[in-house]
């Protein structure tokens, strides 16, 4: 092997992706054209570049599109207005850094805001002339200490205890710290405050607050948190009003009446479903979807909420006390059925023992209070494990039971799809047609569906 | 009229011109999408993720002191997207609803690869398809990445050795492992792809 097939073989992928200069190209072009273990190299390399020339890629989506713009409109509003305060401060400081602030600059921030060193300030003035004006109205009732009257809670000598000839000019710098000391109060009213925020407050601080907030909002961990945020205030409100409920029958009647008008809701005891919103545990999808799951999270939990209570708070929600610890043997029994239950069917699903797998995940779904988190998907892999196993009689009752009961379920398409596919097995035409007329909708599984159609 | 470079937009939309990100935006929206999708094997984490990383540029739009290449850039700022998803994915322990489903569900290569019926469907250009995806997807994440970015994103090594941080004859290795495992799973489709070129 010569040094320029060293040299070949060295500069191969350069040589093949065009990265060398011209002459070094040409050279061992040239040298490869006489060379057979360098040809050979050389039609290797390019045969598998021109099988991986027919890579189709996926069709690009377009739904976030228009937030991504609109976020680019504001950023680059913030950038002109930064600008334009730099032009007025007569500085050339680059566009501000929009990194998302410490927790030491967000107090450092929230303390010296202009609102703040404002409203401290004329707090801090109101005080003085506030105690001025009290000392000084003091001064005029109490009597004076040797004769002589207080300003600003020190004793002033008084003009007669002077020399005579300095009388006249103590009494006349009296007068004008009196006088000083009511205008300084004038002048630091409250009203003063907002004036000053307007003139110091940049339009660059709430663009970027904004902006903070709205990145915040838009990440998948900003998402989780609105929607458990929601969760939570949902379960105050439905909390604070049970207690007022439980004491008066005619309300637990509405009560109920309001949670039958839940369409589909699941006849199970409370349980916070928190795996619908389909962040924490599932991919998130799409903006929309994820709304929905929240939103059906809250109603879940508000439903939860409303629901009688289990056995264990009866007698505290008899005295309106709806947050009693469980104290049964039953109940400790029922809270070992939890989380791990179905993270053992999940293991057990993942290493094919479908078997265990629907045993784990049925008992968590049939647990009754408190291990609900995940019912949803664990009715959906008790669905697929009965597909995988063959059975599609038993597999189509959990996907109903599934897509009736949860229906902003975050894999919804999904199931829908293997439904649809079990139906067809089973001969169920108009279902399927049913099913994939929904997953239709979904424009991820539109072609999806409309082949699953055509098929039939 | 002249094309303007990434370095020129992104400079306009520094002054506050939200067209040049809307430009920058058009060129960039489907390499970045198309680099995800084959990072996280998913078309709809793909594009959540590449909402993210163009929320992200934004947030940082004024901090691209044009040191180096807007491509790098953005590449690596999608990267760090992926590896950040594919860590937290580890985590979750859910990847079977996620990823590929063993049974007559959608699986993982049919999301990404299938956009429907297509008249190539069942024919060998379809079959090159599915089996190009399949080999690329099973290529370990440090090989797969540098193919990807040198033979679909035309970035030269140089530059991907940036955005991966590695040095540039780490990536090169990369590429040549990369290549030899694609060789050795498509070599049957080597003649007909020459055919069709």
């Amino acid at each position: 092997m010569s040094s320029t097939c060293n040299e070949f073989n060295e500069l191969l992928l350069d040589l093949a992706y065009d990265e060398l200069d011209a002459p070094t190209s040409n050279r061992l072009l040239q040298h490869k054209d006489q060379c057979a273990s360098c040809q050979k190299a050389w039609g290797e390399l390019m045969g598998v570049r021109n099988v991986a020339r027919h890579y189709d890629p996926p069709t690009v989506p377009d739904h976030f599109d228009s937030d991504i713009l609109a976020l680019a409109r504001k950023t680059a509003e913030s950038f002109t207005s930064a600008q334009t305060n730099d032009r007025r401060a007569g500085t050339s400081v680059p566009a501000p850094v929009l990194k998302p602030p410490s927790l030491l600059e967000k107090i450092q921030a929230f303390i010296l805001r202009p609102a703040i060193i404002g409203t401290g300030l004329a707090a801090a003035a109101v005080l003085i002339a506030v105690t001025t004006i009290k000392n000084d109205a003091h001064n005029t009732m109490m009597e004076p200490v040797n004769g002589a009257p207080f300003v600003g809670g020190k004793p002033v000598a008084e003009p007669d205890a002077l020399p005579s000839a300095d009388k006249s000019e103590a009494k006349a710098n009296l007068q004008t710290k009196v006088q000083k000391s009511e205008a300084a109060a004038e002048d630091n009213t409250v009203p003063a405050a907002p004036e000053r925020i307007q003139k110091a407050g940049p339009d660059y601080e709430p663009l970027y607050r904004q902006q903070a907030a709205e990145a915040d909002r838009k990440s998948p961990l900003g998402q989780l948190k609105t929607a458990r945020s929601e969760t939570e205030n949902s379960v105050a409100e439905s909390k604070s009003a049970t207690p007022r409920i439980n004491k008066n029958p005619d309300n637990l009647l509405q009560q109920k009446s309001a949670k039958g008008s839940l369409s589909n809701a699941t006849s199970r005891g409370p349980a916070s479903h928190m795996d619908d919103i389909g962040v924490s545990k599932t991919a998130p999808t799409s903006v929309s979807k994820k709304k929905s799951a929240a939103s059906y999270t809250s109603q879940e939990e508000s439903l939860s909420a409303m629901e009688a209570p289990a056995p264990s708070r009866k007698s505290g929600a008899a005295n309106g006390e709806m947050d009693a610890a469980p104290s049964t043997a039953a109940e400790s029994e029922r809270d070992d059925i939890g989380p791990s239950t179905f993270e053992s069917g999940l293991a057990a699903y993942n290493r094919g023992d479908c078997k265990t797998a629907i045993a784990l995940f049925s008992a968590y779904v049939d647990a009754p209070v408190g291990s609900g988190e995940n019912v949803p998907m664990a009715t959906h892999y008790i669905a697929r494990c009965e597909k995988r196993t063959g059975r599609c009689g038993k597999a189509v009752i959990h996907y109903e039971q599934l897509l009736n009961q949860f229906s902003t379920y975050s894999k919804r398409a999904d199931a829908l799809y293997e439904a649809a596919q079990c139906h067809q097995k089973l001969g169920h035409g108009d279902r399927a047609q049913t099913l994939l007329e929904e997953l239709s909708l979904d424009p991820d599984w539109r072609a999806k569906a409309q082949k699953m159609m055509s098929r039939e | 009229m002249v094309r303007k470079t990434d370095e020129e937009l992104i400079a306009m939309f520094q002054t506050g011109d939200a067209a040049a990100f809307e430009a920058l935006f058009n060129r960039y929206k489907a390499p970045i999408f198309v680099f995800l999708v084959r990072q996280c094997g998913n078309r709809d984490i793909a594009a959540d993720l590449t909402q993210d990383v163009f929320t992200k540029l934004l947030n940082r739009a004024d901090t691209f002191r044009h040191q180096s290449r807007f491509s790098t850039w953005i590449y690596t700022i999608a990267r760090n997207t992926a590896m950040d998803h594919v860590r937290k994915a580890k985590h979750r322990n859910h990847a079977s609803l996620d990823a590929a489903s063993s049974d007559d569900g959608p699986a993982l290569i049919e999301k990404v690869s299938d956009d429907g019926p297509t008249p190539e469907r069942g024919s060998k250009a379809g079959e090159l398809q599915k089996a190009l995806a399949t080999a690329i997807d099973k290529l370990p994440v440090d090989q797969r990445e540098v193919f990807i970015l040198r033979e679909y994103h035309g970035m030269p090594f140089a530059e991907i050795a940036e955005v991966v941080d590695a040095k540039i004859g780490t990536v090169k290795s990369r590429m040549r492992y990369a290549l030899e495992a694609l060789r050795l799973e498509l070599h049957q489709y080597e003649e007909y792809a020459k055919e069709l070129l």
